[in-house]
């Protein structure tokens, strides 16, 4: 516990009568680039605002370098936030704008210059530093917001979903330049955004929230691997894992998922299974492929999207649909007979309460 | 020149009709436009170009009145008002009740414009009423009680009679003009700010009131123009010739205005309405963008 | 927010306590000045008000409750009854031109290609010249012989009536005054509500073959509901409390036509010294504006809050 950075304990958070956190604990190691992910409302923000002193907290404690901050000002708590809208001042230079909070703490003047020039270089802004906000582009913008961040040298960097109002060529740019941005400053940094692929490409550590509440921490690809339950087993992955209730059948030595339209799913191995128990059954798209022969399930193509790269691909298993993928070219068109052949080795199962098991 | 097309299909500008039709239409469209725009411009000039002609013209030409433009303008009239014993100090009260009822106003409504805009506090939209509702009151009707009140406080005739009753009935309008422009500055830049390590005063100095002054210059444009044109409240608690403002000036110099006078009443008449005209006219798209956006009502 | 020198377990000191109470106490401490002029003049007038009218009041101010005598008389005299039958029309009247014209305007300005900024700029001018200025101004438009309106009837070979001898004709030119001076400001709300329509709708209407007539009807002015409102409830506050512009131009003649409320009051306040019966009016003054402002209220916002909810379920 004495090796974390930052620490939340038992954090609760109301709106008037509306409960929105319950009950978050989390460690954060020094260094580390931590990514909040969830869908809208899960309370990500809520958290990463608590964490900068916006909003107060209703019980629980946030500690940063050992420190309790509950009560201790935005200012004084080492910490620097960039916001979904950059929310720079619009008035104001890009040096202005960078300058603003050393000035605020009535810093010497050289030092306040010093700090705008060594922010303005690592950015790339050294050529805008006199124009105004209105006259820089979407992705100069978002590198003010994060120099304004950087000239406070924070102990912790905060992000709330930065990237969200920028386009998909670049949101991708930009992804690896504040990648690249931590990885020179090892500074520690929490991260917010809805959008599982940022935080499966940034994170060193991934935490997948939702309703107020920790589904599952762990490094990414662990957590895609091994999603502890059904909620992070649909989030992380696009197009998300097939998910399909069913119930354990046992033949003669084998055993098998059957589904409520009465088809089977091969089961490896049947474990501490119970015959007859209800289980989900749950399989990624990658893991699905077309087969050549015979002995695979029988299935009709409904919907072919080739997107290039790979195509995606919708079947109906006697009126259940699954998606896969499939990296070949596909041939065939919706109404098509075909075969598909699943990888048990990556399969998944779930309690339809909660856990997974295997 | 024949009709090519079918009437159920024309598209909004007309871009496909024949020739004729479009010369028609667009003839049509310029006089529908154009005619009340003609009747708006000189609905509006006529009274003030009227008294301004008449302001240079003779007086014996302004009885008669057979024509528009002066024969033989002439600036004397001016030289007359100018002239007036007091007018000088009228002008200087005026100014300097609406400089005091434009600066402690504003002050007032920014605080508190901001409170309201930024803070969410138990009483909130109680006391915002309460800032509200004062500006039903129709200010004429408040001249039997405040004179009775204020005679009672021995204030009548002087300066503070005029500040205290122009301020009260300027702070409601401000104050809503400006939570307004307060609440449309994104709150983010404020909370940026408060990490940053501003606090409230610096807040409202370097990121409020720079991002909302077209809301400032709009409030104290109207506070301005309050302060300039009020009557009633100087017709009832200011007796005094010397402390009276323009207004007041103006009205009583109608009855003693004779023929031969009429080129003075006028040119008094547009010397009074000359200053405000010349604020409105500088900061006039401000105005006017502020009041089209809604955001004065 | 306190201090960072709280005890290291996070739990309260009594500072931060007092913290607290500070954090709590900054909006009201914003709020709260700017409220004791407006509650405290403006307040404070009303109630005197009140209180003026249920007292009758000597040249000495010495105040002797009667209780609603002032009420009964006024009410009963013919002149004031007159003069209320007086303000309604010439609120009707004003009202009716008043938004008639600003419509008008605004549709202009609205499809106006060119000059657009100066054209604005120039109809909101009448809103800042003085009330008194502005009477002064009609006057001498509208005088018998020398005045602007003759003078272009003359022209025209048309009769040229005495405007301001004529009581009839008194009160229209009182009207337009008050028009002039109230239609520029409800013109820019109405355009105001013009630029909030989407365009698309316009084109969506044309598709569907809706006339231009048919097409304000039915599609432009329910769109501009509310700023129709809010022009129509500042035009009438004004009219009602018209002052100024009367008491300069005509003192509530010829013969009374153009006497009003606000000008009965002024009348039996200050000429007459009877304090009480004019705060009557001015009672009579508020609760009309009450009155107004409630309806306004009932028939613009909460049905459009109605209807709001009915969409939604």
């Amino acid at each position: 516990m004495n090796n974390s950075y930052v620490e939340f304990r038992e954090l609760q958070k109301s709106f008037g009568s509306t409960s929105v956190l319950h009950g978050i604990n989390l460690q954060i190691e020094e260094g580390s680039f931590v990514v909040l992910v969830g869908p809208s409302g899960c309370g990500k923000s809520t958290l990463l605002r608590m964490t900068a002193g916006l909003e107060p907290i209703n019980s629980g404690q946030i500690s940063i370098a050992d420190r309790v901050v509950n009560r201790v000002p935005p200012k004084d708590r080492g910490i620097a936030m960039v916001f979904q809208s950059y929310a720079l001042y619009p008035h104001m230079s890009v040096a202005d704008n960078l300058s603003f909070s050393l000035k605020m703490n009535k810093s010497p003047l050289d030092r306040i210059a010093e700090a705008v020039k060594g922010a303005a270089s690592i950015l790339q802004l050294s050529t805008l530093l006199q124009r105004l906000p209105g006259q820089l582009s979407g992705g100069q913008r978002q590198r003010v917001a994060m120099g304004r961040a950087l000239v406070r040298e924070p102990a912790v960097f905060l992000f709330d979903e930065p990237l969200s109002n920028l386009d998909a060529k670049l949101r991708v740019e930009m992804r690896a330049e504040i990648k690249a941005l931590h990885q020179r400053l090892s500074a520690t940094t929490i991260y917010v955004t809805h959008d599982q692929i940022e935080a499966m490409t940034m994170a060193d550590k991934v935490v997948v929230m939702n309703d107020g509440r920790i589904e599952q921490v762990g490094a990414p690809l662990e957590i895609y691997d091994r999603p502890e339950n059904l909620f992070v087993a649909e989030f992380l992955g696009s197009p998300s894992m097939n998910l399909l209730p069913g119930k354990v059948v046992f033949g003669d030595g084998t055993a098998a998922v059957e589904l409520e339209n009465g088809v089977l799913l091969p089961l490896p191995n049947k474990g501490d299974l119970q015959s007859d128990q209800k289980i989900i059954y749950g399989i990624r798209p990658e893991h699905i492929a077309l087969a050549d022969d015979e002995n695979g399930l029988a299935i009709t193509l409904t919907l072919v999207e080739p997107a290039g790269w790979e195509t995606h691909l919708h079947a109906d298993l006697a009126g259940v649909t699954l998606r896969f993928l499939s990296v070949d070219r596909v041939n065939a068109r919706p109404g098509d007979p075909a075969h598909l052949a699943i990888d048990t080795r990556q399969l998944h199962l779930f309690d339809p309460e909660t856990g997974r098991r295997i | 020149m024949s009709e090519t097309l079918n009437h159920q299909e024309q598209p909004v500008l007309g871009r496909e009709r024949s020739s004729l039709q479009h010369y028609l239409r667009r003839s049509r469209r310029f006089l529908l436009i154009g005619l009340p725009l003609a009747f708006l411009v000189i609905w509006t000039s006529v009274p003030i170009l009227w008294a301004f002609m008449a302001s240079l013209k003779e007086p014996l030409e302004i009885y008669e009145s057979n024509t528009f433009f002066p024969r033989s303008p002439s600036l004397e009239a001016y030289q007359t008002v100018l002239a007036i014993d007091g007018f000088g100090k009228w002008i200087f009260n005026s100014v300097l009740v609406t400089v005091v009822a434009t600066i402690v106003p504003l002050i007032l409504s920014i605080l508190a414009a901001y409170g309201f805009a930024r803070y969410f506090f138990r009483f909130r939209h109680i006391l915002l009423l309460l800032y509200l509702v004062p500006r039903i009151i129709p200010r004429v009707s408040l001249i039997v009680p405040l004179n009775d009140l204020m005679s009672n406080l021995g204030l009548i005739n002087t300066y503070w009679v005029l500040y205290i009753t122009y301020i009260a009935s300027a702070v409601p309008l401000s104050t809503w003009i400006l939570v307004g422009f307060f609440k449309s500055v994104p709150k983010e830049i404020e909370e940026s700010a408060t990490i940053d390590g501003a606090n409230m005063w610096n807040r409202l100095r370097y990121v409020i009131l720079p991002i909302a002054w077209p809301g400032v210059v709009t409030a104290a444009v109207l506070c301005i123009r309050e302060g300039w044109n009020e009557f009633a409240f100087v017709l009832a608690l200011v007796t005094e010739t010397g402390m009276r403002t323009l207004p007041y000036a103006l009205y009583t110099l109608r009855d003693s205005m004779g023929v031969q006078n009429f080129a003075v009443y006028n040119a008094f008449t547009i010397l009074t309405v000359l200053p405000l005209l010349i604020v409105y006219l500088l900061l006039e798209r401000r105005v006017v963008e502020s009041i089209v956006t809604g955001a004065v009502k | 927010m306190a201090s960072s020198t709280e005890a290291d377990d996070g739990r309260l000191t009594a500072r931060d306590w007092f913290a607290d109470r500070a954090t709590h106490a900054v909006p009201y401490l914003l709020v709260i000045p700017g409220l004791i002029f407006v509650i405290g003049v403006l307040g404070y007038a009303v109630i005197g008000g009140f209180v003026l009218s249920v007292n009758e009041t000597d040249m000495f101010l010495n105040k002797s409750f009667v209780g609603l005598r002032n009420y009964i008389t006024v009410f009963n005299d013919p002149r004031f009854q007159a003069s209320l039958i007086r303000t309604i029309v010439f609120v009707i009247c004003s009202i009716t031109l008043g938004i008639v014209m600003s419509m008008i305007f605004a549709l202009t300005l609205y499809h106006v290609g060119f000059g657009r900024r100066f054209f604005r700029g120039i109809s909101l001018v009448p809103y800042f010249v003085s009330g008194i200025a502005t009477a002064v101004m009609f006057r001498f438009v509208f005088t018998t012989s020398g005045g602007f309106a003759n003078f272009v009837l003359y022209k025209f070979g048309l009769p040229t009536p005495s405007w301001l001898g004529n009581p009839y004709l008194a009160f229209m030119v009182a009207v337009f005054a008050n028009c002039w001076h109230m239609v520029p400001f409800s013109t820019l709300i109405l355009l105001g509500g013009l630029q909030t329509v989407d365009r698309d709708i316009y084109d969506a209407a044309t598709i569907d073959g809706a006339s231009g007539t048919q097409t304000f009807f039915k599609i432009t002015l329910p769109m501009i509901k509310p700023m129709l409102g809010v022009s129509l409830i500042w035009v009438s506050y004004i009219s009602f409390s018209t002052f100024d512009i009367i008491l300069a131009m005509t003192s509530g003649g010829p013969q009374r036509a153009t006497e009003v409320v606000s000008m009965y009051m002024y009348q039996l306040a200050y000429l007459q010294l009877d304090f009480g019966q004019g705060a009557v009016l001015m009672v009579v003054l508020l609760s009309i504006n009450t009155l107004l402002s409630l309806f306004y209220i009932y028939f613009f916002v909460l049905s459009d809050m109605r209807d709001a909810k009915e969409a939604k379920t």
